[in-house]
């Protein structure tokens, strides 16, 4: 699991800008749970922030609009940015593309449907074992 | 295997079957043409349900929601018939290739016109969006059984979901770049040939 080659490892990454990430990484979590549960138009800004336990005020620095939860889906972004700086190719490099596809398509098929995630420490770690052997899969050329 | 190679072909499509398509595509057609004329969300499940001539619950034994109108393409569906019919001695990436070069041949103008309209709503409006990785994991299960048929192993194979979810975050990584879309962007063509160009490079074990 270590190695989700995600974040570039070389980036310097402080405690605050980790924390940010986290807070991030909640309210979007908290806002796709309550969308799916509730509906994207029944869903408020308000009840996300309650859910994240953060106050409207942190969720709009964050995401200026509710829609923009949605619509800075910035995972392939990023992955392929961080591929992109290793690599000393542009992000939207066809072969950096690929790589960002290919792997964001590994760990959604381990880790979906959100749902399903697992609540406890113990699942959490099994998940991200297949995660990995997974991702050993995709580093032998996927043979099947 | 070489059952499976010709399946789709020897296989009695029932009429029942036959029936069940063509109503979804009528669902489609309708939802599509209201959605355009009125707008997504003013376009009511009752409306289009109304219009197909089915009831509204005929409407959601067929699409869960009314995102999955937009979503569930049926291009799975098209491209796991292309890849019953690849031969069984072709490796799965080779086949999945030939599956979508087959796939998109058969495509017609109509057809591509839909695609093209299905991806600009799930581009610009947040609740089909916020649906789309549903359907993402809908399409890995769907070419994961595919997949799993061809190798002769349990679809739930770790190899197996692990090969169905790169090639399709591959396709999705060309058709779906989520940031700097636009309409005009390339055309459908463009997008097939990189398609089949990124799944070389998978097939190629990545190189960067």
């Amino acid at each position: 699991m270590t190695q989700i080659p995600v974040a570039g490892q070389d980036r310097p990454c402080g405690l605050r800008e980790r924390k940010k990430a986290r807070t991030r990484a909640a309210i979007r979590r908290h806002a796709f749970r309550l969308f799916r549960a509730n509906g994207y138009q029944r869903t408020t800004v308000e009840q996300i922030a309650a859910a994240a336990e953060v106050s409207p005020s942190t969720f709009f620095r964050y995401f200026p609009t509710k829609e923009d939860l949605i619509l800075q889906d910035d995972m392939d972004t990023q992955v392929a940015e961080a591929l992109a700086r290793r690599a000393g190719r542009p992000a939207d490099d066809m072969a950096v593309r690929t790589v960002a596809g290919a792997l964001i398509g590994v760990i959604l098929s381990i880790t979906l449907p959100v749902d399903d995630l697992p609540g406890d420490d113990q699942a959490m770690t099994a998940m991200f074992e297949r995660l990995d052997e997974a991702l050993a899969l995709l580093e032998a050329g996927l043979p099947l | 295997m070489t059952e499976i190679a010709g399946a789709s072909q020897d296989r009695p499509d029932g009429l029942r079957e036959r029936k069940k398509a063509r109503t979804r595509a009528a669902i489609r057609e309708h939802a599509l043409r209201l959605f355009r004329a009125n707008g997504y969300q003013r376009t009511t499940v009752e409306k289009i349900a109304e219009a197909a001539e089915v009831s509204v619950s005929t409407f959601f034994r067929y699409f869960p929601t009314k995102e999955d109108v937009v979503l569930q393409d049926d291009m799975d569906t098209r491209m796991v018939e292309a890849l019953e019919r690849q031969p069984a001695d072709l490796s799965p990436l080779t086949a999945v290739r030939a599956a979508v070069r087959d796939a998109f041949a058969s495509y017609t103008e109509a057809d591509l016109a839909v695609i093209a309209e299905t991806t600009r709503l799930t581009m610009t409006v947040p609740e089909i969006r916020a649906r789309a990785t549903d359907e993402f994991a809908r399409t890995i299960g769907v070419i994961g059984e595919a997949l799993a048929k061809r190798a002769g192993r349990p679809a739930d194979d770790l190899a197996v979901r692990t090969a169905a979810g790169a090639i399709i975050g591959v396709m999705m990584s060309i058709t779906m770049p989520w940031h700097g879309w636009s309409s005009d962007m390339q055309t459908i063509e463009d997008v097939f040939g990189r398609i089949d160009q990124a799944l070389a490079l998978l097939e190629a074990g990545l190189p960067l």
